[in-house]
């Protein structure tokens, strides 16, 4: 399966992601990538949201984030997890 | 040829104090030697890492390198310390490079496999492919972090690298009977009671040079005033421990006459007993009535120890800031104590580039707690 190709919702996005990557600022990424998975979700784009819902998943989880548990319930749903 | 030689060596310290001579100069200098001691010394048994105290709360993690080997010591949800060997199980990736509290999990930087504190693995994301998170080729449970085995006494963190050593509480049986009175909490004030030593030594010479008072008199003059060499005792348990004791400690007084209180509950003779033992290998422990301590001497190379000193106390009245000034004084008063010994520890060491010299020969009277070492040594490197 391909990587999403330059995603729309992402290009908007990018400039955050980007910078809190360099912040190390984990509950931002989680946020900004679950922003983008249901930007793709509701474009019913599956293969896309379920790579951006893994990425705010991880660093949800890795914060110890409610949302992580949000993020994971839509990959299990996908058969993600 | 050159085994052989190696173990006449080793069958000379493990002759009876008065014939013994002490490990020979490669022990002390030689690659190959210190590769083998890492392993059958230190991997084998219990070592010293750290100390507990540095991951006061759940959460907390201490990357550290031991001989080489990345650990990481957690403390868990549960409050448990674990140790684990630093690296994913992924690509060996290190882990966690500094202290800190981990919220969630422990995420590797590079493929972001997580785990949790207890060492399970909770996630390995893409590891199907992008946005697929499992794999039937990647059993989770089968794939949580490399525990290592690791047991708390005294806030000190020991591991058992290998996992073949007899339990903790077996191994050193008789050192926990022999201060059980002193089962406490221990309680640490901060960086008023820590300090460490860089040494241009080997570790061992700490050890050697910790176990006996004979060399008192002449290297800590200030003991002298009421310490006296006949004041001492030996303290041996062949295969675990050696040391010193003596008869006439004082507690350490302020300039208002004030003292640190007594640990509770202790017999008569800790009144005036202090005991100062090397836990082998590589942890240095004092008592005393009202406070202890513990030395991990840390081998950085065969000629490079670096001493980590940290003080507790055993009441709470001794570590709030009515006594700040008086722990000031007492970690002055320690650290002259252990500078005083770097000059002999580092002597020694710069000693074992004589080609002639034989190992040395001990004190049957004065040495037989320094001779213990030696001879635990050489049993542990010709197993």
């Amino acid at each position: 399966m391909p990587l999403p190709g330059p995603a729309q919702p992402l290009d908007r996005l990018n400039g955050a992601v980007i910078a809190a990557h360099e912040a190390g600022d984990g509950m931002r990424l989680a946020g900004l990538y679950g922003e983008a998975a249901d930007r793709f979700a509701e474009d019913g784009d599956i293969a896309s949201a379920c790579f951006f819902y893994t990425q705010a998943y991880i660093f949800a989880l890795e914060q110890g984030a409610p949302e992580a548990e949000r993020y994971a319930a839509v990959l299990r749903r996908h058969g993600r997890l | 040829m050159e085994q052989r030689l190696v173990d006449e060596d080793l069958a000379r310290v493990m002759e009876p104090v008065a014939t013994a001579n002490g490990l020979s100069n490669r022990y002390y200098t030689d690659r190959q030697c210190f590769e083998a001691e890492k392993e059958r010394v230190f991997f084998d048994n219990w070592a010293a890492i750290g100390f507990a105290k540095d991951v006061p709360e759940n959460g907390d993690a201490m990357p550290l390198t031991f001989l080489g080997q990345p650990l990481v010591v957690i403390r868990g949800r549960d409050g448990k310390l674990r140790v684990f060997q630093n690296i994913c199980r992924h690509r060996g990736m290190i882990l966690v490079r500094e202290p800190g509290r981990i919220r969630g999990a422990i995420r590797c930087p590079y493929h972001s496999w997580c785990y949790d504190l207890d060492g399970a693995l909770k996630a390995t994301p893409h590891v199907g492919g992008p946005g697929h998170n499992t794999h039937a080729a990647i059993d989770r449970d089968a794939l949580g972090l490399i525990e290592v085995r690791s047991h708390v006494w005294r806030d000190v963190v020991f591991v058992n690298i290998s996992g073949d050593a007899p339990p903790f509480e077996e191994a050193h049986e008789k050192m926990l009977a022999r201060w059980r009175e002193f089962d406490r909490p221990l309680l640490h004030s901060g960086a008023d009671s820590s300090f460490k030593l860089e040494v241009a030594t080997n570790w061992k010479l700490a050890v050697e040079n910790y176990c006996e008072s004979y060399h008192l008199p002449w290297v800590h003059p200030g003991l002298n005033s009421y310490s006296r060499l006949e004041d001492h005792y030996h303290i041996e348990e062949p295969g675990a421990f050696s040391g010193q004791g003596t008869l006439v400690y004082r507690q350490l007084r302020g300039d208002e006459n004030e003292t640190f209180a007594d640990a509770p509950g202790l017999g008569e003779k800790w009144d005036t007993a202090a005991e100062y033992i090397a836990l082998y290998p590589n942890v240095l422990f004092g008592v005393h009535r009202d406070h202890s301590f513990a030395i991990i001497l840390e081998p950085r190379d065969n000629a490079s120890t670096v001493e980590h000193v940290e003080i507790y106390y055993h009441d709470e009245s001794s570590t709030g800031p009515e006594r700040a000034a008086l722990r000031a004084k007492n970690t002055a008063q320690w650290r002259v104590v252990f500078e005083e010994d770097i000059f002999v520890v580092e002597g020694m060491q710069e000693g074992r580039n004589a080609v002639h010299f034989d190992g040395g020969r001990f004190s049957p009277a004065m040495d037989s707690p320094t001779h213990m070492f030696h001879h635990w040594i050489a049993t542990q490197l010709a197993r």
